[in-house]
């Protein structure tokens, strides 16, 4: 009993240790704080069950171990919920692909301070669930156009339009709220 | 493959590298009930099935040993063992030596001097057989009798005619035992050293089965039927762990130590069908004007609308998200066919393995929890979190066979089994492939 007393007390400060990050990780995958804690508690209970796993055999750091199952736990969600959801829906967005991407005038590194992560993270959240998918696979977790045509089981220009488009909206998004700021400053 | 470099991607990327989102305390107290209750079952399945496995080990073992050592100790009160001499007529019946046993019964005038006491003779036959071999005289097959060697021997002195009849015999009988064996008690006779068998061929007939154990005759084949009774437990399910409950009808071909065993069962479980269902609230409704016409009132100078109305229900066009389960019984058809090798055998018991595959074909569903009611709500769409389960499922089935014969019709068998599951045992689901684990009891009778 002592035991099975000190698991859970094990388990539940590895949650209240690790939660937010991944939590974060989750949203930028799911758009949604509701499905971001659905897959998050089933990432956890995954870890928790393959803990042993990871003892026994440790493949790189313990946090990305975690952040590995929680991409994959998303990404199987992603797909569970696909045909209703229609991931790569290109509609809503197509005005976009007319845009320029000149990719040099917003000289973005400056901006830090500027954007509040939290807006950050609603601009991802924001993007359609196939740009969103693309663009944290590719931004965030590092996978090359191959990889991610792979995983997503489509084909590498899809995720390169995908890539394409996410950064436009991103930039135009940002650039609105940049404009905003900076006319409530004039005004002031 | 070289990525290409984009500045609004470095620009989230450092910008989220550690952004944190505070889960909310239901999602914590939900994972913190799930996780308390993964915690909770592990240990107690892990002592559950280190028990029975250990309860199943000591049965086998314990059997095992206790038919062993009982053959053992049956043996020796075998003359056969103590006594080299009349070694031959220890093994069958047919053999019938009557020296050892002549040997056995003192002279009776000499025994009636003795302190002889009544003696115990286990699992003993007595045969005696007339000097013509005309008649024989079988007493029943003894398991415990209590025999009087003073009684014993006059009546067999008298019946045998041993010392009316044939006083030759007699004497000859007498000075084949040694002296000093008639001081010794009844009990001590089966360590009495063999006689001549030629000094007492036409006299008395007296055979002693020995206590070796009995070996049934075998067939080279046999065939058995029966029923049998296998809970199991089902493990990696996408609703945790199942229980199934099995039973049947069997048969089983036997060809020395290997079998085939085949047959048709029912498997009964439980499923419960989780349903994610996304609705908009029913709001209302109101009578929708599809057309109208206009009649003219020549009288009235007046214009008469007729309207076409439906009924038309209004919804809120916000999506919402509904649970729920719906518990279904499932039964489906068994079919196994199950190879198997007994590598240990003795008379009432024997132990092998058993592998094969398991065939199971669904034959009904019954749902035994309502429906899910909508009741006025605008379905959307209805996902499956847990689907129904598959119509046809294959599984390898791999087990410990302990088989208890109590005569040799009847018998039991128990098998502690282990399956795997080829597929997965849902309509579709990305979920690994179970397995279980049971306990298989059955009664079988053999033709």
């Amino acid at each position: 009993m002592g035991g099975e007393v000190r698991v859970k007390y094990e388990i539940e400060s590895l949650y209240d240790q690790y939660a937010p990050l991944l939590l974060g990780l989750c949203k930028r995958y799911c758009g949604n704080i509701e499905d971001a804690e659905d897959v998050l508690h089933d990432g956890f209970i995954k870890i928790i069950k393959n803990l042993d796993k990871f003892q026994e055999r440790p493949s790189g750091t313990f946090i990305a171990w975690m952040k590995r199952i929680m991409v994959n736990t998303a990404l199987n969600h992603i797909r569970d919920h696909s045909k209703e959801r229609n991931v790569f829906s290109l509609d809503p967005y197509q005005e976009i692909m007319e845009m320029p991407d000149t990719g040099e005038e917003a000289p973005f590194g400056e901006l830090d301070g500027v954007f509040s992560k939290a807006l950050l993270q609603e601009m991802i959240s924001a993007l359609p669930p196939g740009y969103r998918t693309v663009f944290n696979l590719y931004v965030f977790e590092s996978y090359s156009h191959k990889d991610i045509a792979t995983v997503l089981d489509c084909s590498e220009s899809t995720s390169k339009s995908q890539l394409f488009k996410a950064r436009a909206l991103l930039k135009k998004n940002l650039q609105s709220v940049l404009n905003k700021k900076l006319y409530q400053n004039e005004k002031r | 493959m070289k990525k290409d470099k984009h500045p609004i991607d470095d620009f989230f990327r450092e910008a989220l590298k550690d952004h944190e989102v505070i889960p909310s305390d239901s999602a914590r107290a939900d994972f913190l009930e799930e996780a308390s209750m993964f915690v909770r079952k592990k240990p107690y399945l892990r002592k559950w099935t280190i028990s029975l496995s250990l309860i199943l080990l000591f049965a086998i073992l314990g059997t095992f040993f206790y038919f062993t050592f009982s053959n053992k100790s049956s043996k020796a009160y075998s003359p056969a063992e103590n006594n080299p001499g009349t070694a031959e007529n220890t093994s069958t019946v047919e053999t019938i030596k009557e020296d050892g046993m002549l040997n056995a019964y003192p002279e009776p005038s000499q025994v009636n001097n003795l302190s002889v006491k009544p003696v115990k003779v286990f699992k003993t036959g007595v045969t005696m057989v007339d000097e013509n071999i005309s008649t024989v005289r079988k007493n029943e097959p003894l398991d415990e009798i209590i025999v009087n060697p003073q009684t014993v021997t006059e009546e067999m002195a008298t019946e045998s005619g041993l010392t009316s009849k044939n006083p030759e015999i007699t004497s000859s009988v007498s000075d084949s035992l040694p002296r000093d064996t008639l001081s010794r008690s009844f009990s001590d006779l089966q360590e009495l050293p063999a006689a001549k068998p030629d000094s007492i061929q036409n006299s008395i007939h007296l055979m002693i089965k020995s206590g070796v154990p009995e070996i049934w005759p075998e067939k080279e084949w046999k065939i058995s039927a029966g029923l049998y009774y296998a809970p199991e437990w089902m493990f990696n399910t996408l609703e945790g762990t199942k229980p199934a409950t099995n039973f049947g009808i069997e048969g089983t071909f036997r060809i020395g130590r290997y079998s085939i065993r085949t047959g048709a069962g029912l498997s009964i479980t439980k499923g419960t069908n989780q349903l994610a269902i996304e609705y908009q609230d029913y709001l209302g409704s109101y009578m929708k004007l599809d057309s109208m016409t206009f009649a003219w009132d020549k009288q009235h100078y007046y214009l008469i609308p007729t309207y076409f109305l439906t009924h038309q229900d209004v919804f809120d066009s916000l999506m919402k998200l509904d649970n729920a389960k719906v518990i279904k019984r499932y039964t489906y058809l068994q079919i196994p066919l199950i190879l198997g090798y007994d590598f240990l055998r003795y008379k009432k018991i024997s132990v092998g393995v058993r592998l094969g595959p398991v065939l199971s074909i669904l034959m009904a569903s019954k749902k035994i929890s309502g429906d899910y009611d909508p009741e006025k709500k605008q379905i959307i769409s209805i996902n499956m979190i847990t689907p129904e389960q598959i119509n046809l499922n294959w599984q390898i089935l791999g087990g410990i066979n302990a088989t208890f014969r109590f005569s040799r019709r009847f018998g039991i068998e128990l098998e502690p089994f282990a399956k795997y599951y080829l597929n997965s045992v849902y309509e579709y689901s990305g979920s690994s492939k179970p397995w279980s684990i049971g306990i298989r009891g059955a009664l079988f009778i053999s033709f």
